[in-house]
């Protein structure tokens, strides 16, 4: 390699000599790329995305060889290839939108991934796992297995959806038309791979996934004790939530300070209303769930809160028939150092007295009789 | 009126000349750190043979001009992403201005001295000038030449088409 290595050269016998590197090489002639040192060579290649990393591999041999170093790969994203034919294979129907080209891609790339073998700090996917003639299930197990997640720090598992594939792709067979066979079958695998996930990728600080709340799920999720920043997307709808599980979770993750809850559950006439401790959330936000309604709060160091409030999602009762208690005392009691409903910063005093601002806030996001208008939920 | 007196340190480059850095620049150069406060004691100049004056200068004037930066936040989930939007007009426009070659002296220089901040910035911008482009223009814009024969560059080609368009 026609590496240069340039240094710091240091005259004297000071006690600093010891930053001396080696022999100084003096150049006034042009500068190259390839003449820069290989870690400034890597860090370039860095900020390329996968596919401009796989287009320049035959640049040059020293950039080949550069680019099948697993650090150039620890950054993991796999979902985003073009949907267009492979060059080899312009043969298709749909040259533009080649949903089995696509798939190819996938395939290929993650054979590429396994022979590379980096050692992935952040890890993102986004397949229907239960596509099962795309083999995403397998393929995405075989990257959890062959890979080594101890390093990894930040991970986004789509397992639900394959936002590529075109709407018009038909189903894989007549049995996965059926709503809720597909849902059930997608959540059972998914527990089998946050298993052995969870098992690997202990040091997981971010992590964003939709989420089934099934008792082996919450067990896995609390096993990542390292986790800082958690969103729970929802992955059916309307999917019930169990009280018990949201304290499982929160009680599991003592490092926890960002939480994003999504879920869409039933509301009815016998609505469940939940309870939220936390000894170390700081940022709670709850504003894309729907019918979500809470009952306490207990976030002793809660800073920001987000809610919103959504149309009701059962069906019509007057609202003197439910009562969802007040936000306002629900703050007031769990959550003494909060500084934030939405984009409203609270004034010190909102402790002792709901002040015209803060009772416009929460006459938009509060669900309780003083706080929202009509007869009806 | 007293003259605020700015504690500084001495350079010296490949040319020889001498250059006075300020102290809140020098602390930038994560390589001198160590031995900051000796320099400061020190009316030798160290002498840095591998970074020219032209250079130097540019680095100055890049530190000085971010000098005020927020430091990068300690939590490095976010400092993993990676992308080449954040580069400032003022950096882009700043860093290449005097051709490639001054910029790849540059970066070199950054990775010597370890300035962070500027080697992140510098190597993203050269990151911008490899997006988007075939192998073939990328040879010609870096002045690379194609060391596969016909042969192992289809091959190359071949194996890896998951990206090819």
């Amino acid at each position: 390699m026609a590496e240069r290595r340039r240094s710091l050269r240091i005259r004297g016998s000071r006690k600093y000599d010891n930053i001396l590197l080696d022999e100084p090489i003096l150049n006034n002639e042009y500068f190259t790329f390839n003449a820069l040192p290989v870690d400034c060579k890597l860090k370039v290649f860095s900020y390329l995305d996968h596919i401009e990393k796989g287009c320049i591999l035959s640049v040059c041999k020293e950039w080949n060889h550069l680019l099948l170093h697993p650090s150039v790969w620890d950054q993991l994203s796999i979902w985003n290839f073009p949907v267009t034919c492979l060059p080899s294979q312009i043969v298709h129907e749909r040259v533009e939108n080649c949903y089995s080209c696509y798939k190819k891609r996938v395939h290929l790339f993650c054979k590429f991934i396994l022979c590379t073998k980096p050692r992935p700090k952040r890890f993102e996917f986004k397949f229907n796992i239960g596509e099962c003639s795309s083999g995403y299930l397998k393929l995405v197990e075989s990257l959890m297995i062959n890979l080594n997640y101890r390093e990894c720090k930040v991970c986004s598992l789509n397992w639900k959806e394959t936002p590529c594939r075109p709407y018009w792709v038909p189903p894989d067979d007549d049995k996965e038309n059926d709503i809720m066979y597909r849902h059930r079958l997608r959540a059972r695998y998914f527990g089998n791979m946050f298993d052995l996930f969870t098992k690997k990728a202990t040091a997981i600080r971010t992590l964003v996934m939709p989420f089934d709340w099934c008792s082996r799920s919450v067990k896995c999720l609390t096993r990542l004790k390292n986790i800082h920043s958690l969103v729970l997307e929802k992955y059916f709808v309307f999917q019930c939530l169990d009280q018990k599980m949201l304290t499982e979770v929160l009680a599991g993750l003592p490092a926890l300070r960002r939480f994003m809850l999504e879920v869409w559950t039933p509301s009815g006439p016998t609505l469940s209303l939940y309870s939220v401790s936390s000894n170390s959330v700081t940022y709670f936000d709850i504003s894309q769930s729907r019918g979500f309604y809470l009952k306490r709060i207990d976030m002793p160091r809660l800073e920001k809160f987000r809610i919103l409030r959504h149309p009701w999602n059962g069906p019509l009762v007057t609202s003197d028939k439910i009562n969802i208690p007040c936000l306002y005392r629900i703050l007031v009691s769990g959550a003494p150092n909060l500084c934030a409903i939405n984009d409203h910063y609270l004034e010190p005093e909102w402790r002792e007295f709901c002040y015209p601002r803060l009772d416009e806030v929460l006459r938009s996001v509060c669900s309780c009789k003083q706080h929202k208008t009509g007869w009806a939920m | 009126m007293y003259k605020k007196i700015v504690p500084q340190i001495k350079l010296e480059t490949y040319e020889k000349e001498v250059f006075e850095i300020d102290l809140d620049i020098a602390k930038k150069f994560g390589k001198l750190v160590p031995v900051l406060q000796e320099l400061l004691n020190d009316d030798k100049p160290l002498t840095i043979k591998t970074i020219n004056s032209g250079t130097l200068k540019k680095i100055i004037t890049w530190c000085t001009y971010h000098k005020d930066d927020p430091l990068p936040p300690e939590d490095d989930d976010n400092r993993m992403k990676h992308s080449t939007e954040e580069v400032s007009s003022w950096d882009d426009k700043f860093l290449q201005e005097d051709g490639q070659a001054a910029l790849f002296d540059l970066i070199s220089a950054a990775h010597t001295l370890d300035i962070d901040g500027l080697l992140d910035v510098a190597c993203k911008v050269v990151a911008t000038m490899i997006k988007g482009k075939a192998p073939e223009e990328i040879r010609k814009v870096f002045n690379i030449k194609n060391d596969f024969t016909q042969q192992e560059e289809d091959q190359v080609r071949k194996e890896n088409d998951w990206c090819e368009d």
